[in-house]
């Protein structure tokens, strides 16, 4: 390179290029490595590339954890590849959920793929994609990253929706997945078009720096100079035009409408009843947990971030969209004949109380010379907590009913719950337990989530929204005890035995209730995780 | 110079509304290889030669024969005959899009561009010319500020790939 003119800077790979992107190092060795064994090996049957893709998968958790140490101490998150890639405990937090719940998927995936006749070794190179794609999108420090990981996420889950290729329903869902899927991501990409447009960079530490009073006065006073009142009264007026810069409202619509598509936000729902009842079950379950949970964190850390100044602006319309995602899906749930269906409207309501926290990060006020943030940590801290509770209590049912599913029954209807209490007492019971949390019942961790989503929202001024949700939660526990009163009131109308289920299944759904129940009993200990892990957040406001 | 951006403008637009207008596949394939073209030289006019020239050759080249030798498999008649699925929605989703439009119209002509510190970047055409090409600039670009994510998108592209095998795979779903 030496005479040859550079418009950037050559690249010098540091160690923390590698030390803090070893989880993703890993994994993508694992992925490739498992794919090429999976072309290699005549084996028809796919438990060993089942089992490998679990080590890989625990590999990756373990090299997730390690990192923690490091990060610990406070501002030492590792800033890699030109802020293209950020690792805080926020994303370490993330991470370690997400590749909990994907090993989970994997070793509930086997036996169910083996009896539709689908089993196939790229099921589970998809799945390690997807989880590669949430490892480097929780960990964007730039709009760009985050949204090649936000598709790498996606591609992989539109092609696993569709696994089931020769049943019209999961064709069907996987086509309509994609193609709004494509859709919202490019009304996404348009947005980031227009945030580089205005301040010239899609990187969160400069847009984050575009609204600091201290950065703007700075600038206006030039290299090494004093910053005189006179130039800093210059930069308050500055200030204030950019944050009153209309088209922050296009990028925020826009952005709402790219990521809402994401976590299933009226009205960007349409999709998701369709997907998630045409999916096989364990990738329902994948889509419900992981999926949403990434996608939420990734809203929050854009949201936290760079645009955490214009709070005014975004936290009423995300206000109005949370009470119509939650008041939309309960009311469509009511309805419901599948179980199925009835979880993904369910889903459809939850995205919504999480949304509720989202808005009720703080209070942001501009006086016309500063701008003042109050950042409500609990707020913040609620969402990330109410990500891992549902994580957990939301896979309990898509397991439950995968076991369900007999040589003529799917598992999936109404009629197969009922009187499934005589049926399998203890599989009812379980059933019940979730149906607990996901209304938000004691002493499940669906009560304590609710109740500190609920408190952040009123300590930000949003108590019409917490009326609008304990509403909601009224209505929600009709449809939720009702599938409780078809188990214990009604008769078994399905005279099928129930199938045996391989012992793996069975663990990871009594990892499943004692998570939900050991969150709900002993709540402090991981509240307190999620609040450490924010209060780390790179470029935090 | 403005009089040539509105041509390319007005003749993309033009031609990206027929992509979806039309009935015949081919016509709207023809309307795409259009668009593409008008992009093209709305990249000469920023100064992107080689981004026109990768717009022409791999978009409206290689992509465009694909879809025609796909399109080429199908029976045209019996596209052209298929009902078509929104017909009832249509009035609502065009007023939905005018509403947009409008908003999105009126809101760019009232927002400065280009106001941060960082806006008047090193991507400029005199700088691109200073170093040499713009291939030169492009690839030193991708190689170093947006190396993680040029790597990503590596993957994906591998993702594409698997995934398509697997909807393809013979003797999947035969119980």
């Amino acid at each position: 390179m030496v005479g040859t003119k550079m418009i950037e800077t050559l690249h010098t790979f540091t160690s923390g290029d590698f030390t803090g992107l070893m989880p993703e190092i890993i994994l993508c060795a694992f992925v490739l490595l498992i794919s090429i064994y999976d072309f290699m090996s005549k084996n028809k049957d796919k438990e060993i590339v089942s089992y490998l893709t679990q080590i890989g998968l625990l590999a990756t958790l373990i090299s997730v954890l390690s990192l923690i140490g490091d990060t610990a101490a406070g501002d030492k998150a590792y800033v890699a590849y030109n802020g293209m890639f950020v690792l805080d405990n926020f994303a370490i937090f993330l991470k370690a959920v997400v590749l909990m719940v994907a090993v989970m998927t994997v070793a509930i995936s086997h036996k169910y793929n083996k009896e539709a006749g689908y089993e196939s070794g790229e099921y589970y190179t998809l799945i390690m994609f997807a989880v590669l794609g949430m490892m480097i999108m929780v960990s964007g420090g730039d709009l760009i990253s985050i949204f090649v990981g936000l598709e790498l996420m996606a591609i992989p889950c539109y092609f696993l929706t569709g696994v089931f290729k020769k049943d019209s329903r999961s064709i069907e869902a996987a086509l309509k997945y994609f193609l709004m899927g494509a859709f919202s991501s490019a009304v996404l990409a348009y947005g980031i078009s227009f945030v580089y447009g205005v301040i010239g960079s899609t990187n969160l530490e400069a847009i984050a720096s575009f609204f600091d009073l201290a950065v703007i006065a700075k600038a206006k006073a030039g290299v090494g100079m004093a910053v005189t009142p006179e130039i800093m009264s210059a930069a308050s007026a500055e200030l204030a035009t950019r944050l009153s810069n209309p088209i922050f409202y296009l990028v925020l619509v826009l952005f709402a409408a790219g990521f809402g598509f994401k976590i299933a936000a009226a009205p960007f729902h349409m999709w998701c009843p369709d997907v998630y009842e045409g999916a096989p079950t364990p990738i329902t379950g994948f889509m419900s947990t992981a999926v949403k949970a990434a996608s939420f964190a990734i809203f929050l850390r854009v949201y936290a971030t760079g645009l955490f100044a214009l709070h005014v602006n975004w936290a009423f319309t995300l206000g109005i969209l949370s009470a119509l995602t939650m008041t939309v899906g309960n009311f469509l749930a009511v309805t419901q004949k599948s179980v199925k269906r009835m979880l993904a409207y369910s889903s459809i309501a939850h995205a919504g109380y999480i949304m509720m926290g989202l808005v009720s990060i703080g209070i942001v006020t501009f006086d016309g010379v500063t701008l003042s943030i109050n950042r409500i940590d609990d707020g913040m801290a609620s969402v990330l907590f109410y990500l891992v509770t549902y994580a957990f209590m939301n896979l309990g049912p898509f397991i439950i009913i995968m076991m369900l599913r007999t040589k003529r029954n799917s598992g999936e209807m109404m009629a197969d719950f009922h009187g499934l209490g005589k049926r399998a007492p203890i599989l009812a019971a379980l059933m019940l337990l979730f149906m607990f949390g996901l209304t938000g019942l004691p002493p499940t961790g669906g009560f304590i989530a609710k109740y500190y989503l609920f408190y952040a929202a009123v300590k930000a001024n949003f108590t019409w929204l917490t009326i609008v949700a304990c509403v909601n939660t009224a209505v929600s526990a009709f449809y939720y005890f009702r599938l409780g009163m078809v188990m214990y009131m009604y008769e078994p109308k399905i005279d099928e035995e129930i199938n045996a289920s391989p012992k793996a299944v069975h663990a990871v759904l009594y990892i499943c209730v004692l998570v939900t129940l050991w969150i709900g009993i002993f709540p402090d200990k991981f509240f307190e995780a999620a609040k450490h892990s924010l209060m780390r957040l790179k470029y935090l406001l | 110079m403005d009089f040539v951006f509105y041509l390319f403008g007005i003749t993309g637009l033009v031609s990206a509304v027929g992509v979806v207008a039309f009935r015949n596949p081919i016509h709207s394939a023809l309307a795409l290889v259009a668009a593409l073209f008008s992009t093209a030289g709305i990249y000469i006019l920023l100064d992107a030669e080689f981004l026109a020239v990768l717009e022409v050759i791999i978009y409206a080249g290689a992509i465009m024969v694909l879809f025609l030798f796909v399109l080429m498999c199908l029976n045209i008649r019996e596209l052209k005959a298929l009902p078509q699925f929104n017909k009832k929605i249509r009035p609502f989703a065009i007023g939905i899009t005018a509403i947009f439009l409008v908003d999105m119209v009126y809101l760019i002509t009232k927002s400065q561009f280009g106001v941060g510190e960082l806006a008047t970047g090193k991507y400029t055409s005199e700088q691109v010319a200073a170093i040499g090409s713009n291939a030169k600039a492009l690839g030193q670009v991708l190689y170093t500020r947006y190396l993680l994510p040029f790597e990503a998108i590596s993957l994906l592209l591998l993702v594409a790939m698997i995934g398509a095998i697997l909807l393809m795979k013979e003797g999947l779903g035969r119980k």
